[in-house]
Parts: C-alpha cells; sequence; structure tokens
C-alpha cells in the first residue's frame, strides 16, 4: 500500500524528469519542442469548445429538470448489482460513445461531490481508464472502407467494462 | 408546483425513461451503420427533449432556465481552465516525441505486440505503424497517434485477403473487403484500452476543480486500465478464435465449398494461417 501512495506522488515528477534528461542527453531543442506541442494542446483544447458547451448545456438540463436523478433511480438494480456507485451508472454509459458528454459528466459530479471525495476520485479513474469507442471505431474502420466490424464492438465494451469495475475496486481499495 | 399527480407523473417518467433508452439502443445500432454524427445527433436532441419535457412536469422550468443561460459559461470556463495544462502536457510530449523517447517504449512494447499478432509479425510496415500508434497513445499524444492510427489501419487493410467477408467465395472476379480483420480488431480493442502514462486531461480537470491531489488517481487509472487491457485482449482473442471455427480456411477452400475449384484469385491455400503463410 505504502509504494502505491509513494508511486502516486512521484509518478508525474518522475515521468517529466525522464523527458528532460534523456532529451537533455540527446541535445535536444526542448523549448521549441515545447512550443510546438503546446500549441498542438492549445489548438485540441479550442477544438473541443464547441462540442462541450452543447454538451455541458444537455447534462445541465437533465440533472436541472431532476431527469438524471430518475436515470439513476431506475438504473440502480443494475448498479447495485455491479457494485458501481448509482451517481456513476451514466458516466459508465456516456464514456463509450462521447468524450466531451463524460467529460462534461465528470466535471459536474466532482463540483458537487468535490474532486477528492471517493465518487470524485473514481469519476476520475472510469474517465481515465475508458476510451471513446464508438469514436474510435467508427474513424478508423470508416478509414479504409471496413463496413463489418465483427466482434471488435463486443471485445471493446468487454474491456470498457472492465475498466469500469476495476475502477470501482481500485478507488475503494485506495481510497478509503 | 408539479403539474400532475404522483402517479401519472410517475408514468410521464417511465415515458421518458423509455424514450430515453430507444434513443440510446437506437444509437448503438446507427453505429453499427457507421453513423456516429447521426448517434449523436439523436443522444443530444433525447437529452435536452427529455430533460425540458421532465422539467415542464415537474414545476422545475425556472432552475432549467437558469442552468441553460449558466451551463454555456461553465463549458468555456472548463475548457480554458484545462486548455492550460493540457498543453503544458501536449509540450512535454512533444520533447519525448522529438528527443526519440518514443521510439524506447515502442521497442520495449514490440514482443508483447509480436504475441498479440503472431500472423503479421514479419511485416514491418504494419508492425511498425501499430507499435508507433500504441506508443503514442501510451504517452497521450493524441495529435501523433490518430494519423499513426490511421496509418495502421492502411496497412493492416492492405493485408486484408477478404477472408472475413462472407459471400466473397460466390463474388465472381472482385474481392470484398469490407469486414475487419483479426487484426484490426485486435489492434482497435489495444487502441481502445490502452494505459496512458499521463492521464492530463483528468489532472487538469481535477486541478482545475480544487483537488488538493490532481495526480493522486494516476495509480489507480494504470490499474484499471491494465485490468480493462487484459479483458480487451482476452475478449478478443476469444472471439476469434470462435469466428475462425465458424470460417472457411482461407478463399480458395471458400470457393469450393460453394462449388467451384478454379482459383481465379490467385491466392495460396497458405496464405492465411498456413505454415508456410507469408505473413
Amino acid at each position: 500500500m505504502e509504494i502505491l501512495k509513494v508511486a502516486q506522488l512521484y509518478a508525474v515528477p518522475a515521468i517529466i524528469l525522464i523527458i528532460l534528461l534523456y532529451a537533455f542527453f540527446k541535445n535536444t531543442a526542448t523549448f521549441d519542442a515545447f512550443l510546438e506541442g503546446a500549441k498542438e494542446g492549445m489548438d485540441v483544447s479550442i477544438g473541443i469548445l464547441p462540442p462541450l458547451i452543447g454538451l455541458f448545456t444537455a447534462i445541465t438540463v437533465l440533472r436541472a429538470s431532476g431527469a438524471m436523478d430518475v436515470i439513476i433511480m431506475l438504473l440502480k438494480p443494475v448498479s447495485t448489482l455491479l457494485g458501481i456507485p448509482p451517481e456513476l451508472v451514466p458516466l459508465a454509459v456516456l464514456r463509450p460513445i462521447s468524450g466531451s458528454a463524460s467529460l462534461a459528466f465528470v466535471s459536474q459530479v466532482m463540483k458537487q461531490y468535490g474532486p477528492d471525495s471517493l465518487i470524485g476520485v473514481t469519476a476520475s479513474t472510469m474517465m481515465g481508464s475508458t476510451e471513446t469507442i464508438f469514436y474510435t471505431l467508427t474513424v478508423y474502420f470508416g478509414s479504409v472502407g471496413i463496413k463489418k466490424p465483427g466482434y471488435t464492438l463486443v471485445a471493446a465494451l468487454f474491456a470498457d467494462a472492465a475498466g469500469v469495475i476495476a475502477s470501482v475496486f481500485i478507488c475503494r481499495f485506495l481510497f478509503s | 408546483m408539479p403539474l400532475r399527480s404522483s402517479s401519472s407523473q410517475f408514468r410521464y417518467y417511465q415515458a421518458v425513461i423509455l424514450y430515453h433508452c430507444l434513443a440510446i439502443s437506437s444509437s448503438y445500432t446507427s453505429v453499427y451503420k457507421h453513423n456516429y454524427d447521426n448517434m449523436m445527433n439523436q443522444i443530444w436532441l433525447a437529452m435536452l427533449l427529455g430533460g425540458l419535457v421532465l422539467a415542464m412536469i415537474n414545476g422545475r422550468m425556472e432552475q432549467v432556465t437558469a442552468a441553460l443561460l449558466q451551463s454555456a459559461g461553465d463549458a468555456v470556463t472548463l475548457c480554458l481552465t484545462l486548455l492550460g495544462v493540457i498543453s503544458l502536457w501536449s509540450g512535454f510530449m512533444k520533447i519525448a516525441q522529438r528527443s526519440g523517447l518514443t521510439l524506447i517504449f515502442a521497442k520495449a512494447a514490440r514482443p508483447l505486440l509480436n504475441i498479440l499478432f503472431p500472423r503479421i509479425k514479419h511485416d514491418a510496415a504494419a508492425m511498425g505503424a501499430v507499435t508507433m500508434n500504441l506508443a503514442a497513445n501510451f504517452l497521450g499524444l493524441g495529435n501523433a497517434a490518430t494519423p499513426l492510427g490511421l496509418k495502421a489501419m492502411t496497412e493492416l487493410q492492405r493485408l486484408n485477403t477478404g477472408i472475413h467477408s462472407v459471400g466473397n467465395a460466390l463474388a465472381a472476379g472482385s474481392i470484398r473487403r469490407d469486414a475487419a480483420t483479426d487484426e484490426m480488431s485486435m489492434f482497435l480493442v489495444l487502441n481502445t484500452a490502452f494505459i496512458q502514462l499521463v492521464p492530463s486531461t483528468i489532472i487538469a480537470l481535477r486541478a482545475a476543480l480544487g483537488s488538493k491531489e490532481s495526480t493522486g488517481i494516476t495509480v489507480a487509472i494504470w490499474i484499471a486500465s491494465a485490468c480493462s487491457s487484459a479483458v480487451g485482449i482476452t475478449a478478443a482473442k476469444l472471439l476469434s478464435w470462435r469466428s475462425r471455427k465458424r470460417r472457411p480456411k482461407c478463399l480458395h477452400d471458400a470457393k469450393k465449398i460453394h462449388g467451384s475449384s478454379n482459383n481465379i484469385y490467385g491466392y495460396s491455400k497458405n496464405l492465411y494461417g498456413g505454415r508456410n503463410g507469408r505473413y
């Protein structure tokens, strides 16, 4: 347990250190590379703004109208069966479909419960360990004209479900 | 003030939920027809319509109006706060890419990938693109990962014999290659379930919302992603094994089954999965 806590603390600075040291030994123009990367990152962030506005609004409307509570209430049997906190079931449903929608949902959940609460931490882990399967599959298969994905979607959804359930258990184990 | 009695209100809830379920399930099917945009249209519409209708039933129009007006601004604030950390990480990762650190990760992943892609492991172009895409994913290089991934798909499509497309044997002269191969499935499962070294978007989001330990979820995400990858790889292998049992070994066999024996495609019997296969 202690090792994991130390790893949590050192992971990010250690990674930056390794990147910088390796670049130093390889004589890379670090600041130039950094600027170019940061510019790309900026373009990406600005690029997600339109879908984020649209989906943020939709999710806020769902929450304010009470529809989210009803959905959570109705999905309660499923969530207790799988051991997922009921508040996070909508995230598990949204995540494979839309990255912006799940980002909006996670930010609202964390605002409500606090980013360091068990629910906030679990939401972060779920968001980080799963991917926008439908989008990726559509773009990648579409690019080479594959029309029959076969079992790909099923396998990817299995992986997604495993990520969701694993997140819940790991967070319960690490953070409570 | 609720407009209706509680029992009829519950019926309305049910109707709204049913509507949502229908919208989402129809969206899931529309993805099978490769219509992601259409799916997002349906989901977005379902969320907004469902929310607005329920707000009228619930008498919560006031909150919804306030939410509508405020959320757009909130989204912009969120995006701008994320912008800083995402750009910072993107910058660091660009340094990693320039210095060649990505290549080291790619080299380290190669033995594992040789096990996962046994039939194409000697095809340098395909394996190179697959490996580089996964390495870019691992480092969170979103911009670099997508072009590399599309390159990998092109290479995998080059190796697509059309064996997975049902009815190919009956189509005279031309081979349809519109079905995913086992390698493509494995690649996409890996792509969507792969571990990310630094989950920068989440860290940025947590920092923006005032977390005291915004990087504290890194190890948890690694472990959860590892579980996800393991299950995805197992599922893909099992499903490929199951589907292989159901289809003919190669196009030549398929043609034989359908009663014609001349090999107009010029493929050897060993092309796919045979011991002397080209791969």
